[in-house]
């Protein structure tokens, strides 16, 4: 038996051609196309397909929130996104949602059917370049229990605190009443002191140690 | 009159010469050119940045003495007084400076008592300070306070000891000239004549050691003063006017040529050479009117007028005195016209009653009226001045604050059209990064897919190549347009804030290249204004744009922090750094723009890896 797929899209022109990637395809059949997120909505429930391939941006109803209200009544549905979004958030977001794949417009049909077929399975499917901005990497900086000021002298562990500030060597001369040159050589003792090697360096400890 | 304008000049000599020992280099260069050109002068102060409290104090007095020298006496005395009050007490130079300052100006304006208290207060401020010079300096303005209240003993005893203690303390050639100078001025007026002569040649050989014209010209004139009243000596006094003259020609100091010509015609006069003294005054008068300077030309037919009126010729004296006030400012006219009018009917009267008094009055009696018509007309003269000067200062103050008020108003309404030209420029990239993405974007993905399916049904294979190819273009081309629309207005930004933008623009950038980054934040995960994550956004977007075109590096530390009431950003890279690439160069001057409207400020340090690194802060709500 034949799985059936609803496609929701409010782009007319995509949700055809979408559907016609399933005419005489041996394991699918499209019953649907909703171009309206309000009306697909609706009809899911009643239709009980076992995928949805849907758009995320959408009026009236986000492809997400779409996918929340339906799989709180129907949790067995296996959604698909389609969408031009590739970012991390929205991956991400997507993921914790339980989308069990994610494909982008621009992928091509191969991957597209890939996909189908392995969520019809019942197993997750994140195109390539939608695992690849899962991995856009940025870091929370936390403090630490290390004590690493403890070799600096206040006023070297003062001269950090306005680094990591953002305060500029001339700007940090005025605040503490001392000439430029003498910031440059606290600077120069506290990178030592602290084995780092670059601003990035300083302000990390910095934050580590609680001074920000 | 002659004798004033000598004092006179003596102590604004002696003025200058103090500013010249102040102790900042560049306020000193400043105080330099002043004696020669207060134009440049204010040019050069105008270009200075002022940071720290110090410096604006310095700067403001600077300020003061110039506006003194363009002859805005009130402004000048106001910023003066604003100055001392904003020292605190560790200021004591600066006080010391700014007292001496003022007290000179109050002795300009012959305001003897206020001036004195100032110029105490500077010597006590000095002797605090113990520099030999500066107390030396003050020492030496004392005495000539005195020499104006005509004082002359008092006047010596300070000149005698300020002179001894700058020649103790190796002061300037030229400051030992301006000692030497003053205190042969003050002796002279004992009736030292001799003993002021040859203290004179000793100034004399000091200015003429370091060329220093203005001096040298002051004491010729001194010289033909000294031989003209004191020992009378025509052929010298004319030797050494002539000399003078040609001097002040040449340093094109018309007030100085102008007195001295006037003085030289006085001679002539005494000498019965009437036409040579006119010649001189039509000269000095010619001069003036060369230099197109109103205040020159203004106190040159004040003189002028003197003369002739001193020569009995009241209708031209009066004719002159006309011409001296219509180079006053427009302002006073009314009041000073009516003035002058009440001075012609007096004239006329003065006139008639010196007729009557002839025909009447033997030639004693004549004289005697004279006399006392004299110091009715020097009365009125001064009258008339007095009322010039307070016009010329309130109408100064006038324009000065009509000018201040519009270039505020020009720089609030540029400031305002810059920032609504961003702000509308980001809003329109905002409505185009959407048309693209959810128009054409979605148009060019749904046409490939429509034609990818045509490509399962084709049997031909050339016909089944060719479609994929345009398939292939199709997938470029709407990656394209996903760039472009993101590019423009990131979407994660509005959706999802700082962060996420952050590292979709760091991988972004960075797919294609070799460059290893981190980005690193702390305490940022709330939102903040639109336009601050907009700028933010921009600016990073501009340096990563320099790093990835100029730079060089391998490596870059991207960091942004919340701190107590700002957003601060590092960029930091591994690069070749900054020192051959133009920070003026478009994409700074976009950063500069970006962060103005946010009050934001940027700047660029040698990271210690050789690389650059870049501190942006914007300040938050």
């Amino acid at each position: 038996m034949k799985k059936n797929i609803a496609i929701v899209d409010d782009h007319e022109l995509v949700a055809k051609g979408v559907s016609q990637f399933f005419t005489d395809h041996p394991r699918f059949e499209v019953i649907t196309i909703l171009n309206d997120p309000l009306e697909a909505l609706e009809r899911i429930p009643i239709l009980k397909p076992q995928i949805v391939l849907m758009d995320l941006d959408m009026p009236k109803l986000n492809g997400l929130e779409l996918m929340e209200k339906v799989r709180a009544r129907l949790p067995e549905t296996h959604f698909v996104i389609l969408t031009m979004h590739v970012d991390k958030n929205t991956v991400k977001k997507a993921m914790d949602l339980g989308a069990m794949g994610y494909v982008s417009k621009n992928a091509d049909e191969t991957e597209f059917i890939a996909c189908v077929e392995k969520v019809a399975k019942g197993d997750k499917f994140y195109s390539q370049d939608a695992m690849q901005a899962l991995l856009h990497n940025s870091s929370k900086i936390g403090k630490s229990n290390v004590a690493k000021l403890s070799a600096l002298t206040p006023r070297e562990t003062e001269i950090l605190k306005h680094v990591a500030e953002g305060l500029s060597n001339k700007e940090i001369a005025e605040e503490l009443f001392i000439a430029v040159r003498t910031v440059e050589t606290h600077r120069k003792t506290v990178m030592e002191k602290l084995q780092v090697n670059k601003v990035a360096g300083l302000v990390r400890i910095a934050v580590q140690e609680g001074l920000i | 009159m002659n004798r004033y304008f000598i004092i006179l000049l003596g102590v604004l000599c002696v003025s200058t010469g103090l500013r010249q020992d102040l102790a900042d280099s560049v306020f000193n260069n400043i105080a330099d050119v002043k004696t020669y050109n207060t134009d440049s002068a204010y040019t050069l102060l105008k270009n200075l940045s002022i940071t720290t409290r110090k410096d604006s104090l310095r700067y403001i007095r600077v300020w003061a003495a110039i506006l003194e020298d363009q002859g805005k006496l009130e402004e000048a005395k106001n910023l003066l007084l604003e100055n001392i009050s904003r020292c605190t007490s560790q200021d004591t130079a600066e006080l010391s400076e700014s007292t001496n300052n003022l007290g000179l100006l109050y002795s300009n304006q012959g305001e003897n008592d206020s001036a004195g208290i100032y110029l105490i207060k500077s010597l006590e401020y000095r002797n605090q300070l113990g520099d030999s010079l500066k107390i030396a300096a003050s020492l030496g303005n004392l005495g000539l306070l005195f020499s104006n209240q005509s004082n002359y003993q008092k006047a010596e005893e300070y000149l005698r000891k300020a002179l001894n203690l700058k020649l103790k303390s190796s002061a300037s050639t030229r400051s030992l000239g301006i000692g030497y100078l003053n205190l042969g001025l003050a002796i002279g007026n004992q009736g030292r004549y001799e003993e002021e002569l040859g203290l004179y040649r000793l100034s004399l050989k000091y200015f003429q050691e370091i060329n220093d014209l203005r001096g040298v010209s002051m004491l010729y004139n001194n010289f033909g003063w000294n031989y003209h009243h004191a020992i009378y000596n025509p052929d010298s006094a004319i030797f050494y006017y002539k000399k003078a003259i040609a001097i002040r020609k040449d340093l094109k100091n018309i007030l100085g040529t102008a007195q001295s010509m006037t003085n030289l015609a006085e001679l002539y006069i005494k000498l019965g050479n009437q036409t040579e003294a006119l010649k001189l005054l039509e000269e000095s008068e010619d001069l003036a009117f060369e230099a197109d300077s109103k205040r020159e030309i203004y106190l040159v037919e004040l003189n002028y007028a003197r003369f002739l009126e001193s020569i009995g010729d009241y209708q031209a004296a009066l004719e002159k005195l006309k011409v001296a006030e219509a180079y006053e400012d427009s302002v006073i006219n009314l009041e000073s016209r009516t003035k002058v009018l009440e001075l012609e009917t007096k004239y006329a009267t003065a006139q008639k009653e010196q007729q009557i008094a002839n025909q009447k009055l033997q030639l004693s009696e004549k004289e005697a009226s004279l006399r006392t018509q004299q110091l009715q007309i020097a009365g009125l003269i001064g009258g008339l001045v007095i009322l010039i000067l307070f016009g010329l200062v309130f109408y100064n103050q006038y324009r000065a604050k009509q000018n201040q008020k519009l270039q505020a108003a020009i720089l609030s309404e540029k400031e305002r059209g810059f920032e609504s030209i961003i702000i509308a420029t980001e809003e329109e990239r905002k409505r185009i990064s959407k048309d693209l993405h959810d128009g054409i974007g979605q148009q060019l993905s749904a046409l490939k897919m429509a034609l990818n399916n045509m490509v399962g049904k084709v049997n031909d294979d050339e016909q089944r190549e060719d479609l994929e190819l345009i398939s292939e273009q199709f997938s470029k081309s709407a990656e394209e347009v996903r760039q472009v629309s993101h590019q423009m207005m990131p979407r994660t930004l509005m959706d999802y804030g700082l962060i996420g933008a952050i590292e979709d623009l760091l991988q972004n950038s960075f797919k294609f290249s070799d460059i290893q980054y981190d980005f690193e934040h702390h305490n940022v995960d709330q939102r903040f204004e639109e336009r601050v994550e907009i700028s933010l956004y921009r600016v990073l977007q501009e340096l990563i744009n320099n790093v990835i075109k100029h730079s060089g590096a391998s490596e870059v530390s991207v960091q942004l922090l919340k701190n107590k009431d700002k957003l601060v950003l590092f960029v930091e890279d591994n690069g070749k750094g900054l020192d051959g690439a133009k920070t003026d160069g478009q994409g700074f001057l976009n950063i500069k723009s970006r962060l103005d409207m946010v009050k934001g400020s940027v700047n660029y340090t040698p990271s210690l890896e050789s690389g650059t690194s870049a501190t942006v802060s914007i300040p938050i709500a």
